[in-house]
């Protein structure tokens, strides 16, 4: 269509310009971040829906996305009154994309965020350039929040880096829809959402009978206490639970994490490692920063290289961080690490862990073993012959007796296996430490199955309480969920295929007491 | 019942209990008690409150470090206040997996008046340290106590809500303009 037709109009003026925005760095000192208001610079925004509007009625005439440095043309009528909207909407960063990011005001309905330019009238077809900049509104010493979006502009920035990280080893990847949540008002206090009482930053998949019907990420902004739009690692780290959401497999059952030797649960570990390795691997840096406090010039860091230094193994965050680190920047490359994330580890119905990601490298990676076994075994991590972590020897420090053997095979049918976990590794209640939770491997025939789990009161310790709950996974993750809250048994029947499946099965009441105990359980399959 | 019967969501970096109180919009901060604390209530400030029996007019909440390796989790319960006149807060630090010494350190919004405070900014705690604060709210509406951690090199924001009134009147940034498909969009001038 031509611009003339396009715009219904005999006469038309080309409007070009760039779109930027003020971006603020990170600096770290010692150990201790702070965003760097004095080394502010201007970035292109790249890939930006862009719209001439209309000044009398708000509506579009024409629409484009900023190239890679930030320039666009749009074609605009003579003679009316019209202004250049720069939307903080990502479009395709590449050719097999067709959904976008776009960065909401959750304390505001969800209102789209976006910087508007001055309205101008032309009086010719000659040229005009305008160029936008979406403002820090920094002044020195604060916020000035009315003029405060640039932001949501470096939010999409890190994002668009992060995308083309993907794109760079799988050109034909197609991203799906993104909403990122972000506003001066969200807080690091639980609550409601629309007050911005966001709780942490963090990913969110919401399902409705097995399908996803939405992907968002929250992101704290509140000044003086928490901003988190110009913490790369952070957007990044989030993307990464994204990444996984849409092309991978993530059993992670999240919670808590962190904390001295804090053991946690193989999913967890996984997850978490790889949202920290992958952000440093996207952005190029492997110092993730997190800032906070008063004018932004406190929080930590921490080098997502140098892995965990306390009782490595596969579960911790930090050992996860920095295989994924290693492999990405090694000699196996992120193309291998991006291809196993997508295909490999979701090859059984083995929970996505270390072993089960490890496992899937040496499977393509025939002839690389011994680059694989440098790399998982400084962690303390033993490259596995199955996805089931078979051949690992490192059950934690102090040991859990209980997670020996990670699975725990299950026999014919109708038979019952005595399966024991134990709360040891978790002091706060999480639920999600390492032995709170225990994995049996099944070999099913077709059929309708009915699982049953009863507390065993002769090996449990004496005198507790038990509400056991259970997940069962095939290859596409877990499909049948029983969590209810009736004491000491649980129950649930499916119809299923012929083949391998794994039931995960936990108590309760590990995130409602502290006490220390030992519950044990007879499961059943018939 | 089903404990887990909400829409799946799968939440990261925060626990799974956050994640559905996040999806059911409940608000843990401390709106419409307007009770108004004594000078006798005042004077417990600094003093270990572990034993001690909240009235029921307290309003209780809970947030908890979530981004470093901490592990502290702060509970809360204020006596709300109307505006110019005091409020009681008590806070106890509880954590969880050890690590470095830590320390607390707390600045009120704009809106709010910690009169009379931690006894140290910042100030060392051990689990299970108590402190009751006192504070003044001078306008309606959500404000937050901030709370600063630091453990070794270590650092993490929190927040403790304190709502006047019934209104939250949040920041609001520029101006929302309808487009005319229906779109909200929050218009800022350029530069």
């Amino acid at each position: 269509m031509s611009i003339a037709s396009e715009l219904g109009t005999a006469t038309a003026v080309m409007v070009s310009g760039k779109v930027t925005f003020d971006y603020v760095p990170v600096v770290i000192t010692g150990s201790t971040p702070k965003l760097d208001y004095a080394n502010s610079v201007r970035l292109p925004a790249r890939s930006i829906a862009v719209a001439l509007i209309d000044s009398a009625t708000g509506a579009e005439l024409a629409t484009t996305k900023t190239t890679a440095t930030g320039d666009y043309s749009l074609a605009g009528p003579v003679g009316k009154s019209v202004f250049v909207r720069a939307y903080a909407k990502l479009l395709p960063v590449n050719t097999s994309t067709t959904e976008v990011v776009s960065v909401l005001d959750n304390t505001n309905n969800d209102a789209q965020w976006a910087i508007d330019g001055a309205a101008f009238s032309a009086v010719d077809a000659s040229a005009l350039t305008k160029n936008l900049n979406a403002s820090s509104g920094w002044n020195g010493t604060a916020y000035i929040e009315n003029q405060r979006v640039a932001g949501t502009f470096a939010i999409l920035d890190t994002l668009h880096t992060s995308m083309q990280k993907i794109v760079a080893v799988d050109s034909s990847v197609s991203f799906k829809k993104l909403s990122v949540h972000w506003s001066p008002n969200n807080v690091g206090a639980p609550g409601s959402l629309s007050l911005g009482q966001i709780g942490s930053s963090f990913f969110s998949a919401t399902t409705s009978d097995g399908l996803v019907t939405s992907r968002d990420i929250y992101l704290r902004g509140k000044a003086d206490n928490d901003t988190d739009e110009y913490d790369q690692h952070v957007v990044a780290h989030e993307f990464g639970h994204y990444l996984e959401s849409v092309f991978s497999r993530d059993d992670s059952i999240g919670g808590r994490h962190g904390g001295s030797n804090d053991r946690l649960d193989m999913r967890v570990a996984f997850s978490e490692g790889w949202g920290n390795g992958w952000s440093g691997y996207a952005l190029g840096n492997k110092f993730y920063a997190d800032t906070s406090g008063a004018s932004q010039a406190n929080g930590f860091s921490f080098d997502i290289s140098a892995g965990e230094r306390t009782n490595p193994g596969w579960f911790k965050e930090f050992s996860v961080q920095k295989i994924i680190w290693d492999l990405s920047t090694g000699s196996i490359g992120f193309g291998q690490v991006w291809t196993v994330m997508k295909t490999g580890i979701a090859a059984s119905p083995a929970l996505t862990s270390a072993h089960s990601f490890a496992n899937a490298l040496r499977l393509n990676l025939p002839s690389s073993r011994t680059a694989l076994d440098t790399v998982f075994n400084n962690q303390n991590i033993t490259v596995p012959s199955d996805a089931y972590g078979t051949g690992e020897t490192n059950f934690g420090s102090p040991t859990i007796a209980e997670i020996n053997p990670i699975y725990v095979p299950y026999g014919v049918l109708g038979s019952t296996s005595n399966v024991c976990i134990t709360n040891a590794a978790d002091t706060g209640g999480a639920g999600n430490k390492l032995g709170e939770h225990r994995y049996l491997k099944l070999t099913l025939p077709a059929g309708t199955r009915t699982f049953t789990v009863t507390r065993d009161s002769v090996s449990s310790t004496a005198g507790i309480a038990t509400d056991p709950d259970f997940r069962l996974y095939n290859a596409a993750g877990a499909f049948l969920f029983r969590e209810t809250s009736t004491a000491n048994t649980e129950s649930a029947s499916a119809t299923l295929a012929a083949g391998d499946y794994v039931l995960a099965l936990t108590d309760y009441t590990f995130r409602t007491s502290t006490r220390l105990r030992r519950p044990c359980f007879n499961v059943t399959v018939n | 019942m089903m404990k887990n019967s909400l829409p799946k969501i799968f939440c990261f970096r925060l626990s799974l209990r956050l994640c559905f109180a996040l999806v059911l919009g409940i608000a843990s901060s401390g709106a419409g008690a307007h009770d108004t604390a004594t000078a006798g209530q005042a004077n417990q400030q600094h003093k270990a409150s572990k034993t001690k029996a909240l009235p029921a007019n307290y309003l209780k909440g809970m947030a908890k470090t979530s981004k470093t390796d901490m592990g502290v989790q702060l509970n809360y319960a204020f006596s709300s206040a109307t505006v110019d006149q005091f409020g009681l807060l008590q806070l106890t630090i509880t954590r969880h997996g050890g690590g470095a010494d830590a320390s607390i350190s707390i600045q009120p919004d704009a809106g709010l008046l910690l009169t009379e405070g931690l006894p140290s900014s910042p100030a060392p705690f051990n689990p299970g340290t108590s402190y009751t604060l006192k504070i003044k709210p001078t306008t309606d509406g959500l404000r937050y106590l901030n709370v600063f951690l630091k453990s070794g090199a270590m650092g993490e924001a929190l927040a403790i809500p304190v709502q006047l009134g019934k209104d939250a009147n949040l920041q609001k940034s520029g101006t929302v303009k309808i487009t005319p498909e229906g779109q909200r969009v929050i218009s800022i001038p350029a530069q």
